[in-house]
C-alpha cells in the first residue's frame, strides 16, 4: 500500500513538473505584446519617455561631474570648494570607466 | 551601470551645493597613482584604504578631509569632510597641488573617438500592466516574490554611453538617399549595439553578450524623407541568449528595436537618433543572477544623442576601456561594408 502511494505521488509530481515546464515554454515563446512590436510615433515616444529618468530619479545626474582631476581641482580652487571624489571598484560611479 | 547606488542619489543636492565632484574609474586610479607627478601624489594621498566603491572629500591641493565606503559612504565622507573643511583657512581652501600634470597613456583610450558620435542610453526594468509597458513603482517592490531583494534604485534607469567612430556613423547616411530604400545597418554597429548595449545594467555592472550568443539579429534603416533633411526609420530585432535553446538559457533578452533618425545635410550631422529597444529579459544581475524576477519580464533600453557638453556624456562605454584588449574588442568590427 505504501509503495502504491509513493508511486502515485511520483506520477503526480512528474506530471506536475511536465505541466509547469510546458507552461514555462509557452511563456518563453509567447509573442510580444502590441506595445513591443512595431511602434507608431505615439507609442514610440511614450515608451521612450517611460524608460528615461523621471522627476526625482537618477539625482546623481544633477551633479556637474568632472572626469578629469586637473579640471576638477582647478574649479574647486577657484570656487573655494572641496573636491568630492567618487570612485567605484571598476567604474567611475557615473558610468563605466 | 546603476549610477545611483551607494546613496549617491540621496547626497546629490549636498554635493552639488557644496563641492566640485569628480568621478574616477577604479582602474584609472591605479594608473594615475603610478604616474610621477601631481596626479600620482594626489591619488596616493586620497585613495580610500578599503578600495571598492569609495568616496573621499579632499581639498583641491589633495589634503584628505574624510572618506567613506559602500552604501552610506558618500554621506559619511560629506558629513565629516565638510566639518573639517570649515576649519581650514581661505588660503588652504584655494591651494593647488604642487607638481606637473602627468596623464597615464591609458587615459587616451577613455576619450571618445575624434569626430565620433556619442549616444546616451538608459536601461530600465519595466512591468506589463494590462498589455502595456509601465514603470515599476516603489509599491510594486513590496512584493518580494516578484522583486526578490530589490532596492528601489533597481527600478530606476541605468545610464550608459555608446561610441561610434566617425566612419561608422557616416556609414548610416546613404550617399544618395532615395525614399523607400531599405538597407542594413553596418555590421560593426549592429554587433556593438547587440553585444554591449542590449544588456541589463540596472543592478550594477553589466555583462556583455559573446558573438555566439547573438542567436538572431537584424537592424535596417529605411529612408522615409530625403529633403530638406534625411529622415530614416530604424527597425530590427535581436535574440540574445546564453544557450542556443532559449528555453534552457539562464539569461536572455528577446529585443525589438525601433528608431527615428534625422540627418541634416547642411549641418553634416545627425540631429535626431532616438531608438528604443523593448522585449523580455531574464537572468537577473551579472554576479550570480541575483534579483532575478520570475519568468521573463520586460526591459526597455533607450538611445538618444548626447545634448550637453557634460562630462557624463564622455564617460566611456566599458568598465575596462582603459585596457587595450576590451578597447579593441569594442571597436573590433570596425571595417566598413
Amino acid at each position: 500500500m505504501l509503495m502504491f502511494k509513493l508511486k502515485r505521488a511520483a506520477y503526480v509530481l512528474l506530471a506536475s513538473s511536465l505541466l509547469i515546464r510546458s507552461i514555462g515554454e509557452l511563456h518563453a515563446l509567447a509573442p510580444p505584446t502590441p506595445a513591443e512590436g512595431n511602434l507608431n510615433a505615439e507609442t514610440f515616444a511614450q515608451i521612450g519617455k517611460q524608460i528615461k529618468p523621471q522627476l526625482g530619479e537618477s539625482r546623481w545626474m544633477e551633479v556637474p561631474w568632472f572626469l578629469d582631476l586637473h579640471e576638477a581641482w582647478q574649479k574647486a580652487a577657484a570656487e573655494g570648494k572641496p573636491l568630492f571624489i567618487y570612485s567605484s571598484g571598476g567604474a567611475t560611479g557615473i558610468g563605466d570607466c | 551601470m546603476q549610477d545611483g547606488r551607494f546613496g549617491v542619489n540621496q547626497v546629490a543636492p549636498l554635493v552639488k551645493e557644496n563641492c566640485v565632484a569628480v568621478a574616477i574609474n577604479g582602474h584609472m586610479l591605479y594608473w594615475l597613482a603610478k604616474t610621477d607627478g601631481a596626479d600620482g601624489e594626489f591619488i596616493k594621498a586620497n585613495r580610500h584604504p578599503s578600495g571598492g566603491n569609495c568616496f573621499v572629500l579632499t581639498t583641491p591641493s589633495g589634503t584628505k578631509l574624510a572618506g567613506g565606503n559602500g552604501g552610506g559612504g558618500a554621506r559619511e565622507a560629506l558629513n565629516s569632510g565638510l566639518k573639517n573643511w570649515k576649519l581650514l583657512t581661505d588660503e588652504e581652501r584655494k591651494a593647488l597641488p604642487p607638481g606637473k600634470e602627468v596623464k597615464p597613456p591609458e587615459a587616451e583610450r577613455c576619450t571618445p573617438p575624434p569626430g565620433g558620435l556619442i549616444l546616451r542610453s538608459f536601461a530600465r526594468n519595466l512591468k506589463k500592466d494590462g498589455g502595456e509597458l509601465a514603470r515599476i513603482t516603489r509599491e510594486d517592490l513590496k512584493d518580494r516574490e516578484l522583486y526578490p531583494g530589490w532596492a528601489p534604485v533597481y527600478a530606476e534607469p541605468a545610464h550608459f554611453n555608446v561610441w561610434f567612430t566617425e566612419a561608422e556613423w557616416k556609414s548610416l547616411v546613404p550617399a544618395e538617399p532615395r525614399k523607400g530604400v531599405t538597407f542594413p545597418v553596418l555590421d560593426a554597429i549592429q554587433k556593438r549595439l547587440f553585444r554591449y548595449h542590449l544588456v541589463n545594467g540596472t543592478f550594477g555592472l553589466p555583462g556583455t553578450w559573446s558573438r555566439e550568443q547573438i542567436r538572431t539579429g537584424t537592424l535596417t534603416l529605411t529612408v522615409e524623407e530625403v529633403a530638406p533633411v534625411v529622415r530614416m526609420r530604424l527597425q530590427g530585432a535581436a535574440l540574445l541568449t546564453t544557450d542556443a535553446d532559449p528555453v534552457k538559457a539562464q539569461r536572455g533578452y528577446d529585443a525589438r528595436l525601433d528608431g527615428r533618425l534625422t540627418y541634416d545635410p547642411q549641418k553634416k550631422a545627425f540631429t535626431r537618433f532616438d531608438v528604443v529597444a523593448t522585449g523580455d529579459y531574464w537572468g537577473g544581475d551579472y554576479e550570480g543572477g541575483r534579483f532575478k524576477r520570475p519568468g521573463r519580464t520586460p526591459l526597455g533600453i533607450s538611445f538618444e544623442l548626447v545634448r550637453d557638453d557634460n562630462a557624463i556624456d564622455r564617460v566611456p562605454p566599458l568598465v575596462h576601456m582603459d585596457r587595450e584588449q576590451p578597447y579593441r574588442a569594442y571597436f573590433a568590427a570596425e571595417k566598413l561594408r
